[in-house]
């Protein structure tokens, strides 16, 4: 999964894989834990998740007008500044 | 005393949310918890807090909302941690309430609506609170969204100076 510490693009070495937070965040938000996946997409310009939770999940993940995946944005955004790539969270639905 | 126990599990299991998530960011920081009663605050502390703040506290309203969306997932639940790092939201509660006072001397000696930076609902609650006493002004937020603002107004408007 991790290329190794001589990729150029590894940023800072001790910070744990952003795939492990967004995982994480996700499962502890829904009710069916077992049913998160996340996928990740190296894009030229930028580092992509794509999250996919249950359908009756969606709402947990995404929340009242949209504050909750506004919060894991902005969480993953401060942990990518170690990382120094952008990063993009899609919500599949 | 049956709430205390209560209390002190739902510190520790918040605590460990938090703990969980700074460490998945790969942020070296500490978290210590406590509670008043009414609400559970979280405090990290490390090299690392200004990440965990970010701008104008961005960061930390991230986090907080976040562990409370996690520890009170139960219907009818009520979310009550409050997630700070070193102490931050007391002291951008200090500067705004300064803030507030120093436009509410404005708005009075000028005689006119004096408008304060937008800022978010919990910014704006205090600069309300701040001034809800003042005897020269009152104060009305306005505007939608991201450009919601508080606007002091002088009580008494002064007649036109030459």
């Amino acid at each position: 999964m991790t290329e190794g510490s001589d990729s150029p693009l590894a940023g800072d070495l001790n910070a744990p894989p952003l795939r492990e937070l967004v995982l994480f965040l996700a499962r502890s938000l829904v009710e069916h834990p077992d049913q998160v996946e996340v996928e990740e997409i190296e894009e030229s310009d930028a580092l992509v998740f794509e999250l996919k939770v249950a359908e009756s999940d969606l709402g947990r993940v995404i929340g009242r007008q949209g504050r909750t995946a506004k919060a894991l944005r902005t969480v993953l955004s401060a942990a990518s500044a170690k990382t120094r790539r952008r990063v993009i969270l899609e919500i599949l639905e | 005393m049956t709430d205390s126990a209560a209390w002190a599990e739902q510190r520790e299991s918040a605590a460990g949310v938090l703990r969980d998530i700074l460490d998945r960011m790969g942020v070296d920081a500490e978290v210590s918890a406590f509670d008043d009663g009414e609400r559970i605050i979280l405090d990290a502390h490390g090299s690392e807090s200004g990440l965990v703040i970010g701008k104008k506290g961005s960061t930390l309203d991230a986090l907080q909302y976040l562990v409370n969306r996690i520890v009170f997932k139960k219907p009818g639940e009520r979310a009550m941690v409050v997630v700070d790092a070193e102490g931050y939201r007391g002291r951008r509660e200090d500067s705004l309430a300064d803030l507030a006072k120093r436009l509410a001397e404005k708005a009075e000696r000028s005689g006119r609506p004096v408008p304060v930076e937008p800022m978010s609902a919990h910014d704006r609650r205090i600069v309300h609170v701040t001034l809800a006493d003042h005897p020269g002004v009152t104060t009305e937020s306005e505007g939608e969204g991201m450009m919601r603002r508080v606007v002091i107004f002088p009580k008494a408007p002064v007649a036109e100076a030459i």
